[in-house]
């Protein structure tokens, strides 16, 4: 009772010290605090975006901090969940976007957005991930700033030893496998041996697009159901697991290698791939290059992803805060425009189509990858609970299929079964 | 002492039974659902996979580690030249980096280029692709962790080995008795307690394997290797499913509870109390 009674002021002392209000900045300036995980490209941001913003606007100070991006998610649902403030301004993926949205953690940017900006000015299809509850019309909880498609990396120098032309926008799937064969080669010893396609096996990075571009569907068109035992989608599945069963173009799923290792080493040809493995390519030993995705049955279907800016309730400078998203996605002298973003697509056209951007490095076709985000046909499977339903559906089914330990029947049913469970477990606790 | 213990250590384990009662989306405030969790836990077929490869793990873990553990205590004991090098060398892996080695065992177990197929080739032997194959997975996994933590265990056992009266064994040694009959009447039972503490500790070690799997295989093949911790960290961190997880925690520590309360049921039976 004695030492209770001892460590009572204490805490009383430590709560006062606690509940005090920080006193940041320089005496008249609004200060902003902006919080992102471009650990990387720290110097990038502040020497290109935020000394020009502070210069442009003398009358605003921004603090930075740069988490990694490991630790970023957890801290910034954490602060969703406790209701406290990590900043003013918050980089978002797309991934986890909508469960800060279900909080309302940041504030609807629409008036903002029509006041100071033009849509047309910017790829509208990479919207309604942005809005709350993903569906078109609601309010807009964050500003999209980058983005990204799935495209077909090709590794040059095993085209150029195969005698094979590169891929084009023109390239079909039937295209894609006459190729595939060809640069299969028919070496026994692993060292030497080249697969002709390295296939994505079931994380969404190209699956995904083979596909919706080949006429299936992994979810209904309004995202409620799974489109799993649509016949277009087994049959797409079909082809899709037949280019390992029976084409033996592409190697067989393995969980223990990272993300397309064996394109990153030279040991298939090429692959479907979330763009952004670009920069991982860039110090890659052999020439290489990236294409639209093939085209499918019904044209080409690419699934997006994307990054977003957005203002946080607690702010107490929306208005501030919001010129410096304006700021941060229309980067008004193009500077560092490539490395901002970790070379991700800016979605403000003029900068998407600004030499700064197309000819940064890494250099590749990137002109191919903005015109897929021009035609319009890009999707997103982002729905609630949707990581679930690919990491304990989609994922281990989808190994199965691939390496012939599950039938396409089998496989889709017990997908369809997950995506079915989550969504209506989803549906019920809202 | 006692504001830190209800603070950090009661403090969640209250709030995480209340959670475990609630659905509650990490952005979302929790609502109180009753035993919902638990029963949609229990319905899941997924469950009981992970349960079945949890206990997998452990039956093949647990035996291996402390075999192996025991097997180079006594090499260990013997006071010859060199043996603290010896000793260092197989501590070693203990103080390393899990996701390193688990980095460096992926390659070994590489069905292409791994080293572990490149051995098993100069002897005629064909290996299995070892993390690309279901039936191999969790095997290949448990081999690695008794690399990496025999070496904790052997300590152990060293230190137990080291309290047994020497006159013991010479007085059995003069009685005639065979090197594996002193191991047998005198050695395993005057260490049977520390036995006991090493499968009990062990066994807890083994139901919550977290890294080697979330670095080596994802889970995967399938859902071969997906083992009770990281479907709760899963749960919780991927698909910020606190609610849920929380139930997942509460049956993990049920079940380990339970293997610990029959080991120490069993112990009766075979621990030797001087």
């Amino acid at each position: 009772m004695k030492s209770l009674r001892s460590i009572i002021p204490l805490l009383i002392l430590l709560a006062f010290i606690g509940c005090g209000k920080k006193d940041v900045g320089t005496p008249g300036k609004t200060h902003i605090k902006l919080v992102h995980f471009y650990l990387d490209q720290k110097d990038t941001w502040q020497h290109d975006v935020v000394d020009p913003f502070m210069l442009s606007h003398p009358g605003i100070e921004v603090e930075v901090e740069a988490i990694p991006f490991g630790l970023y998610t957890t801290k910034i649902l954490s602060a969703a969940a406790s209701g406290s403030s990590v900043g003013d301004v918050v980089v978002i993926d797309d991934w986890f976007g909508q469960e800060l949205f279900k909080r309302i953690y940041t504030i609807p940017l629409d008036s903002f957005f029509h006041r100071d900006l033009k849509e047309d000015d910017f790829f509208p299809q990479f919207f309604t991930v942005w809005r709350k509850g993903n569906v078109a019309n609601a309010p807009m909880m964050a500003m999209p700033a980058s983005g990204g498609v799935t495209a077909l990396f090709y590794n040059k120098d095993l085209f150029d030893k195969a005698g094979v032309k590169y891929p084009d926008s023109t390239w079909t799937y039937s295209d894609f496998l006459t190729a595939a064969r060809k640069l299969t080669n028919n070496a026994t010893d692993p060292h030497q041996k080249n697969w002709g396609i390295l296939l994505d096996d079931g994380l969404f990075t190209g699956i995904d697009t083979y596909i919706y571009s080949n006429g299936g569907k992994i979810l209904s068109d309004d995202k409620t159901h799974s489109a799993m035992m649509e016949p277009a989608t087994i049959a797409a599945v079909q082809s899709y697991v037949d280019l390992i069963q029976k084409e033996h173009v592409a190697p067989a799923p393995d969980p223990s290698q990272l993300l397309g290792q064996k394109f990153m080493l030279g040991h298939a040809a090429m692959m479907l791939h979330a763009d952004v493995a670009k920069t991982e390519l860039a110090h890659a030993t052999f020439k290489w290059d990236v294409a639209a995705p093939p085209k499918g049955s019904v044209g080409l279907f690419d699934r997006q992803y994307g990054q977003a800016f957005g203002i946080t309730k607690t702010s107490e400078h929306p208005d501030s805060s919001w010129e410096l998203i304006k700021w941060i996605v229309t980067v008004p002298d193009k500077k560092g425009v490539n490395e901002l973003f970790n070379s991700a697509m800016p979605l403000y056209k003029p900068l998407a189509t600004s030499t700064e951007f197309l000819d940064g490095s890494p250099k590749c076709d990137r002109r191919a990858l903005v015109a897929i985000n021009n035609s319009g046909h890009v999707f997103t499977l982002i729905t609630p609970g949707w990581q679930e339903w690919r990491d304990h559906g989609f994922t281990p089914n989808m190994q199965d299929m691939l390496a012939g330990r599950k039938s396409v029947q089998e496989g889709c049913k017990a997908i369809d079964e997950k995506i079915n469970e989550v969504l209506s477990r989803s549906r019920t606790a809202q | 002492m006692l504001i830190g213990f209800t603070v950090f250590t009661l403090g969640p384990v209250i709030a995480s039974l209340y959670l475990s009662l609630t659905h509650y989306e990490i952005a979302v405030a929790p609502v109180f659902v009753g035993l919902d969790n638990y029963k949609q836990l229990l319905n899941a077929q997924l469950f009981w996979e992970v349960v079945g490869n949890t206990f997998y793990y452990a039956f093949l873990y647990v035996p291996l580690s402390v075999g192996v553990s025991l097997a180079l205590a006594l090499l260990l004991e013997k006071k010859i030249r060199g043996i603290t090098f010896f000793r260092t060398v197989y501590f070693l892996p203990v103080v390393t980096s899990m996701v390193a080695a688990a980095i460096i065992w992926t390659w070994i177990y590489n069905g292409d280029i791994g080293l572990l197929n490149y051995l098993l080739s100069l002897v005629g032997i064909s290996g299995p692709k070892w993390l690309q194959d279901p039936h191999w997975a969790l095997p290949a996994i448990a081999i690695m962790s008794v690399w990496k933590n025999a070496g904790y265990n052997m300590m152990i056992f060293l230190a137990g080995l080291a309290n047994i009266p020497t006159d013991y064994h010479e007085a059995a040694r003069l009685d005639g008795a065979s090197a594996f009959d002193r191991f047998r009447k005198i050695t395993l039972p005057l260490i049977s307690p520390v036995l006991f503490f090493v499968l009990v500790v062990t066994t807890i070690g083994a139901f919550q394997v977290f890294e080697q799997t979330y670095v080596m295989t994802n889970g995967g093949p399938g859902t071969s290797t997906l083992t009770l911790s990281y479907y709760i960290w899963q749960t919780a961190f991927s698909f910020f499913n606190l609610g849920s997880a929380s139930a997942l925690g509460y049956l993990f520590f049920v079940i380990v509870l339970l293997m610990t309360a029959i080991q120490f049921q069993v112990r009766k039976r075979w621990v030797y109390q001087s």
